[in-house]
């Protein structure tokens, strides 16, 4: 069923962002919508669509950095983890957390990861290409390190410390009760969902800002950009930082929903979610405003027929190896190629991406 | 710092070292992030295992044949695959070489099991006593291996036409197709190279530690750092980084500030002094523009 | 006039969505035909608790599809659990599993559970939470709410027992787990999660008092330990049992988790004159640090391990070298326990899983069968299938079991069952302490690595 809604709303989000009527355009978005909103009275555990929201969403925070921007950073599983942390500490209600209801804590997840970034951006972005990419992979492992090894900071002054991370231990959230779990459920998926909705609409508005235009004049040539008067250190800067507010929100939401963190590489900082990100933008396309929703629709329907056809075998990473390959290879450029580059889905189109870059 | 410290850190260096060349290679030639290094690293480390496992086979004496099977493995999937997206943009690589690691570890584990293995032969505890200072013969061994391997790749893209066709590639590609280099075949060639060099490097390493299909993920991320800190376009950059890992990497993991162990926090020092390289001296210590 | 060829400078037609979305439909059709996930089988669901105000910050919304507890289907008890069948705890996952499926077997064989007078067989259901620990959760809810199983098994490790065990917690249902032993899970007020191993503090402790009643007793302990949640608490159970039993215990040495070199730590270590080298981490580490001892040629009364040892890869992979460690097991072979179980020794237990699965048990196994048997004498014992009876049983529990005794304290974890300790003689296992327990005597001290 599960994957049925994903397929579904994948051609429903193909529509929207090709290229048919408006007016069809616009029937696909009502549907679109009818079916997320709908979507809980079809399946009766609606985290596993909230998973593939919270995919997308951490997914639109990439987009912006790495898409519109240009800079392809390979550590977001960092900020990902910043903001369930921060989440962790803020509801929790340990030593050195702060027992805040979530609603109040969600974007101050936010918000504390965007702050890292924009600390930590001012160093890196002076970087390009292949030597950004590496620094922040290591900036991403330096930061899950440094959260392993940090249990409690304060100042002398106070009589509590200032926040706790449990170091390996981690963080464990207050447990739900029954009678909540229902509503709960639903509201984690609604949350998940307005986040990516939200993210996507931030990034269509951004596309059609200063800010955005900015950020595209960087991608295409940053030089010039600089004399054409854009500040490019303080745009990319910015960039940086709202990509990590978006992927930290994703993450706290997460953490919500998994009821404890800890800063294992099998848990919220899983450098996975690194490439799971930059893999939804390719198969979606880089760089465009739906780009993230249909490329997180594509991978979790592969995952979920993938799952329904081999079980949970050790065959399924060799095949989904074998996706991602055939998928870099025919589609370079994802389904953003057949929607807003108004190819059609031919054969020819696949060959012709598979040979345009040979040496 | 201790002489033990530092001779632990110059025969891990040694092993880094190998591990950054070929990595460097595929890098500043074909301008690509080889992300199935630590893939073929792996299958260089298996083939060793069988053929002590079954053949009884002494390691040593194996790194020829993993060698020659890794080169072919490396030709076939530069030539066979990867030729068809060298001028796509630096994500696709990534991603591309991105999946070949997720297919190779996981088809590893299903062929090969997740059970722990390693080589031991006889001699794996035989060693020179320097004083205090223990030092293994077979990681001598191994970290002799590393600088032949070394001398001999430089040796060869120095002195060799084959070696000069390969740097001037990767100086300005399209300048040496001008001049009648045939790119691909090159293309493929330097890449073989370099999956020689892995196969070689998991030979050794199949030696030191016990591993299973998981263990080799990390060797990416090390050979990126030991590339960045030697400088990128040398071939004894790449060792002299290894070494300057190895050293940091042993110092850091025994030195007590105060009272606090900053052994725990070995990684997150490692990519913030690597953070730091990057944006101080983007080249490296021995790095220069292009491939020399 | 013949067209070979399409014409390149034709404009292209109106680019038309019907075929992309027939195509779209068809194959979506086709996927979820062949999707092994079915819709689940529809169970009369009880009626949903009236909706009470609740603390919960969230305001409450209308519930739309309730997550009700499901009636027992037919005549079938069905049990979920979420495992790292792929990615890189596949291994313990799969002895686990095993475990559990071999419990299945023997019950449904012998006719299965009889609750209340009346005969239940057992299903278990798994997913591959692929060693996540967001997937765990993940896949634990999709086991309650999608799936609608009557009780959780536990999933194997600390970080996956920790998010399920909220997930238990949540949905009140029963969750019995025998790979989770941080004991920071149990310090929760869970009411719902029960642990049938021992806690992670007393891994090396056996090891500990063991090596304090030898002659030479020992003065020095140095502990090396792994950063990571679990091994952190065995490293904090094994200083403060060795300060108990009079030891010194330089500060703990600790390096990053999933190290595989631990050379500079086993100089470092060297540097203090240990007697008694213990480790506190997971298999690859347990290796190289044999392997950094015996060619630093560091000479010690003992070495002991929390993980490795009692893996037969140990022995495969360290050869001769394996001999005289020690190694903390939550079960053994060897050990005399007589259980009200139908293996009744561990010997039997032994014999029975390798011959139905052609390789031996770990602990691991023996750990996840032993949380079957829990369920079952519980489920027995309550008489009805209503998960807060069948909880309240499990808290009482108090059986022995071919796995040790099964007993709870009031956080749920196993406290009478003690840590065994094994250690390695000239290439066979040996189970050393407790002496009461024990096949054999502990080789002590172990002989300077020249002399072997």
């Amino acid at each position: 069923m599960n994957l049925a809604i994903l397929v579904g709303g994948l051609i429903l989000s193909l529509v929207v962002a090709g290229r048919s009527a408006v007016t069809v355009r616009r029937g696909a978005l009502v549907a679109l919508l009818g079916l997320a909103l709908g979507a809980p009275l079809l399946t009766p555990n609606p985290l596993t669509l909230a998973a593939v929201a919270i995919a997308g969403a951490a997914a639109v925070g990439w987009n912006i950095i790495g898409g519109f921007t240009g800079y392809a950073a390979f550590g977001q599983a960092a900020f990902f983890g910043l903001g369930g942390y921060t989440m962790a500490v803020l509801v929790a209600r340990s030593t050195g957390s702060y027992g805040l209801p979530a609603g109040l804590a969600l974007p101050l997840a936010g918000l504390v990861p965007a702050l890292i970034a924009a600390l930590i951006g001012l160093v890196v972005l002076r970087l390009r290409g292949h030597y950004f990419a590496i620094a922040t992979l290591g900036v991403g492992i330096a930061v899950r390190e440094l959260v392993n090894n940090v249990d409690c900071v304060g100042l002398p002054s106070l009589s509590r410390p200032l926040f706790c991370l449990g170091a390996a231990g981690g963080i464990i959230l207050p447990p739900l009760r029954r009678s909540e779990v229902a509503a709960t459920n639903l509201t984690f998926y609604f949350a998940a969902l307005g986040l990516l909705a939200g993210g996507t609409l931030a990034l269509a508005l951004l596309h059609r800002s200063k800010f955005g235009y900015g950020l595209r004049a960087i991608r295409a040539n940053e030089e010039a950009a600089a004399v054409m008067g854009i500040q490019t250190t303080r745009f990319k800067v910015l960039a940086f930082a709202a990509g990590a507010a978006l992927t930290g929100l994703a993450g706290g939401l997460q953490v919500l929903i998994n009821g404890s963190v800890l800063p294992d590489q099998s848990s919220i900082f899983d450098p996975y979610r690194s490439l799971e990100v930059i893999l939804i933008c390719l198969i979606g396309g880089v760089g465009t405003v739906w780009g993230p929703l249909i490329g997180a629709l594509v991978l979790y329907a592969v995952q979920e027929a993938l799952t329904g056809l081999l079980g949970s075998g050790d065959w399924r990473p060799v095949f989904f190896g074998a996706f991602v390959i055939l998928l870099i290879l025919f589609l370079p450029r994802g389904l953003q190629q057949f929607t807003t580059g108004g190819g059609r889905p031919t054969w020819r189109i696949l060959w012709r991406n598979l040979t345009a870059n040979r040496v | 710092m201790s002489l033990q410290v530092v001779v632990n850190g110059l025969l891990l260096g040694g092993m880094l070292g190998l591990v950054g060349l070929g990595f460097s290679l595929v890098w500043g030639i074909l301008n690509i992030v080889n992300l199935a290094h630590s893939a073929l690293i792996m299958g260089g480390a298996y083939l060793t295992f069988y053929l002590f496992d079954r053949l009884q086979l002494d390691p040593f004496l194996s790194l020829p044949i993993s060698m020659a099977v890794l080169f072919a493995a490396g030709y076939a999937l530069q030539a066979g695959v990867i030729n068809w997206v060298m001028r796509a943009p630096l994500l696709v690589t990534f991603v591309l070489t991105f999946g070949f690691e997720t297919l190779f570890t996981s088809l590893a584990r299903v062929l090969f099991t997740g059970d722990g293995r390693a080589v031991t032969p006889a001699y794996n505890a035989a060693a020179l006593l320097v004083g205090d200072t223990v030092i293994n013969v077979m990681k001598l061994g191994a970290f002799g291996v590393a600088l032949a391997l070394t001398a001999g790749l430089g040796a060869f893209m120095r002195y060799t036409r084959t070696g000069n066709a390969i740097r001037a590639v990767g100086m300005d590609a399209d300048a040496a197709r001008l001049m009648g280099i045939d790119v691909a075949r090159i293309y493929a060639l330097t890449y073989a190279l370099s999956a020689m060099v892995a196969g070689a490097a998991g030979s050794l390493l199949a030696m030191w530690y016990s591993f299973t299909p998981d263990s080799f993920g990390i060797y990416n991320i090390r050979a990126f750092a030991v590339v960045v800190l030697g400088g990128l376009g040398s071939v004894p950059g790449a060792l002299l980084g290894g070494v300057v890992f190895g050293l940091l990497d042993q110092t850091i993991a025994s030195a007590t500030i105060g009272g606090f162990q900053l052994g725990a926090l070995k990684e997150a020092l490692i990519f913030l002094a690597l953070v730091a390289v990057l944006v101080v001296r983007p080249n490296g210590l021995l790095g220069k523009e292009g491939y020399r | 006039m013949l067209r070979f060829w399409p014409n390149r400078y034709a404009r292209p037609a109106r680019r038309s969505p019907t075929r992309f979305l027939t195509l779209g439909a068809v194959t979506s059709l086709v996927l979820t035909a062949c999707g092994g996930t079915a819709a689940p089988t529809v169970l009369p669901a009880t009626t949903p608790p009236a909706a009470t105000t609740s603390s919960a910050t969230i305001p409450p919304a209308a519930t739309v599809a309730p997550a009700t507890t499901a009636a027992i289907s037919g005549d079938t008890i069905r049990f979920g659990a979420p495992l790292g069948l792929t990615g890189s705890l596949n291994k313990e996952s799969k002895l686990t599993q095993q475990g559990y499926d071999l419990w299945k077997e023997t019950v449904n064989a012998a006719g299965g559970i009889t609750v209340g007078g009346k005969k239940y067989r057992i299903d278990i259901k798994y997913y591959d939470d692929e060693s996540k620990q967001d997937k765990s959760a993940q896949l634990a809810e999709k086991l309650l709410s999608e799936d609608k199983v009557n009780f959780l098994l536990g999933p194997y490790g600390t970080a996956a027992a920790q998010t399920t065990a909220a997930i238990a917690e949540k949905y009140e249902i029963p969750m019995v787990e025998g790979e989770g032993a941080a004991e920071k899970i149990f310090n929760q007020g869970y009411k719902y999660t029960f642990g049938t191993l021992s806690p992670a503090g007393s891994y090396l402790k056996g090891v500990v008092e063991m090596a304090a009643a030898q002659n030479p007793k020992p003065t020095t302990v140095v502990i090396l330990s792994a950063n990571d949640a679990f091994s952190v608490e065995v490293a904090a159970g094994a200083k403060k049992a060795a300060e108990a039993a009079g030891l010194t215990v330089p500060p703990i040495i600790t390096y990053p988790d999933k190290s595989t070199d631990l050379t500079a730590q086993v100089t470092q270590a060297k540097g203090l004159k240990p007697d008694l080298l213990l480790n506190s981490g997971h298999f690859a580490e347990a290796v190289a640090i044999v392997k950094s001892v015996k060619e630093l040629g560091l000479n010690v009364q003992g070495i002991g391990f929390s993980v490795g040892p009692s893996l037969p890869d140990f022995k495969d992979t360290l050869k001769a070298d394996a001999d005289y460690v020690y190694g903390g097991a939550q079960w053994t072979k060897d050990l005399t326990y007589q259980g009200d179980d139908p293996w009744k020794t561990p010997q039997a237990y032994y014999d029975a899983f390798q011959k139905r699965w052609g390789n031996a048990p770990s602990y691991q196994s023996a750990m996840a069968t032993a949380c079957g048997l829990v369920f079952q004498k519980a489920l027995e014992k309550a008489g009805r299938l209503d998960p807060a009876a069948v909880r309240d049983a499990i808290a009482a529990s108090d059986f022995m079991s071919f796995a040790g005794p099964m007993k709870f304290d009031a956080r749920g974890i196993n406290t009478t069952k003690p840590m065994v300790v094994e250690q390695w003689q000239q290439g066979a296992k040996q189970t050393v302490w407790p002496s009461s327990a024990a096949s054999g005597k502990p080789q002590w001290p172990m002989p300077a690595w020249g002399s072997r």
